[in-house]
């Protein structure tokens, strides 16, 4: 049988000028709008390298000039190689380089303060985490505010890091620097930059 | 799972004599001796420009030269083995045909049939064709050594 390390590739946006030019504008509306759940249209087979979302994000965003860091829990060589052939980025093995980080429900957290969490010259150089998980939704959870939301807006994430919560405040209050991140459901993401305000068990 | 690496300067010289074929030639080839091989695009032909540098007399000083409009294209076989293909130019299909006959000669079972009736075959004609030029060219060298440069008195 004729088998070489790189018959696992599977080939990315079937139309990579358009799809990632949506799914750019569904990033940009995400982060325009904390908290709020967005519907991707599903553009990529994933097979298993991770979920559909989460790699449509890094196929979008990644390029020579982004170093991405994986968590261990969703490390594979078969994901390496498939985001180095589709979009040239670096696979850093060392979290403090890193421009985007992928983690999962399982990873621990203590990672996301070995990011680089900007200066205040330069609260830009900080990373984005894309954090994995099962299923968003804004008809429960945690209340929000902050610019983009008119009032607030609430979000539920399953499943999450233990701590996570605690992490978003601290993230918050260390405003400009911190970290944004970027929940992928396998068929929606939402997103929380560092300037959404975590409200203290608001009653609605 | 048995990993089984094409011998890697092998590969070089197929991918070179690939890429200075042309799309019109790799047909002929493709329809002759592949037309029943199916694949699908990795990474569908696409066009950039890379910056050819040079060195005076092959020892001097890297300079870039210029940049020069290179198509790339990815195909994966239905047996999964993946080609690619960076050829000069414009030609999607030269691309396209370049990386699937990359893909084809990985197959152990099909390497010597293709290396024989299509790589030799393609790079016979290049050779000839610089042959033909060369001696073209050589007939026109001027011999710079025939003025008397008086010395004898």
């Amino acid at each position: 049988m004729q088998a070489t390390t790189s018959t696992e590739l599977s080939s990315g946006f079937s139309n990579p000028v358009i799809d990632a030019s949506n799914c750019f504008r569904d990033i940009l509306e995400a982060m325009s709008h904390p908290a709020k759940v967005i519907t991707l249209p599903n553009r990529i087979d994933a097979n298993d390298l991770l979920n559909e979302t989460a790699l449509a994000i890094l196929l979008t965003l990644g390029d020579f000039d982004t170093n991405i860091y994986l968590a261990p829990e969703c490390d594979t060589q078969a994901l390496r190689d498939y985001l180095k052939f589709h979009t040239g980025c670096v696979i850093t093995e060392t979290p403090n380089t890193a421009t985007f980080a992928i983690l999962s429900p399982r990873s621990n957290l203590e990672i996301c303060d070995l990011l680089p969490q900007g200066t205040d010259e330069y609260p830009d150089r900080s990373a984005t985490v894309i954090l994995l998980c099962d299923a968003i939704s804004n008809n429960a959870g945690h209340v929000f505010s902050g610019p983009g939301i008119q009032k607030n807006q609430q979000i539920e994430i399953n499943p999450l890091p233990k701590g996570f919560w605690n992490k978003v405040t601290n993230n918050h209050n260390a405003f400009p620097c911190g970290l944004d991140w970027i929940f992928a459901s396998p068929n929606q993401i939402a997103a929380l930059p560092r300037t959404t305000k975590l409200e203290p068990s608001l009653c609605m | 799972m048995p990993i089984a690496l094409p011998n890697v300067s092998a590969r070089k010289h197929w991918m070179s004599v690939l890429a200075r074929s042309n799309a019109v030639e790799l047909e002929k080839y493709w329809q002759s001796c592949a037309s029943d091989a199916d694949y699908q695009f990795l990474r569908k032909p696409e066009q950039g420009l890379v910056m050819v540098q040079g060195r005076a007399g092959g020892s001097g000083q890297r300079f870039n030269l210029g940049e020069v409009t290179v198509t790339r294209c990815s195909v994966k076989m239905t047996n999964g083995t993946v080609g690619h293909a960076y050829v000069k130019g414009r030609d999607q299909k030269h691309a396209e045909l370049a990386a699937a006959f990359d893909a084809l000669l990985q197959d152990s079972e099909k390497t010597q049939i293709l290396q024989y009736n299509v790589i030799a075959e393609i790079d016979d004609s290049h050779q000839e064709a610089r042959k033909t030029r060369s001696q073209k060219a050589a007939a026109t060298k001027v011999e710079f050594f025939t003025m008397v440069r008086g010395e004898d008195d």
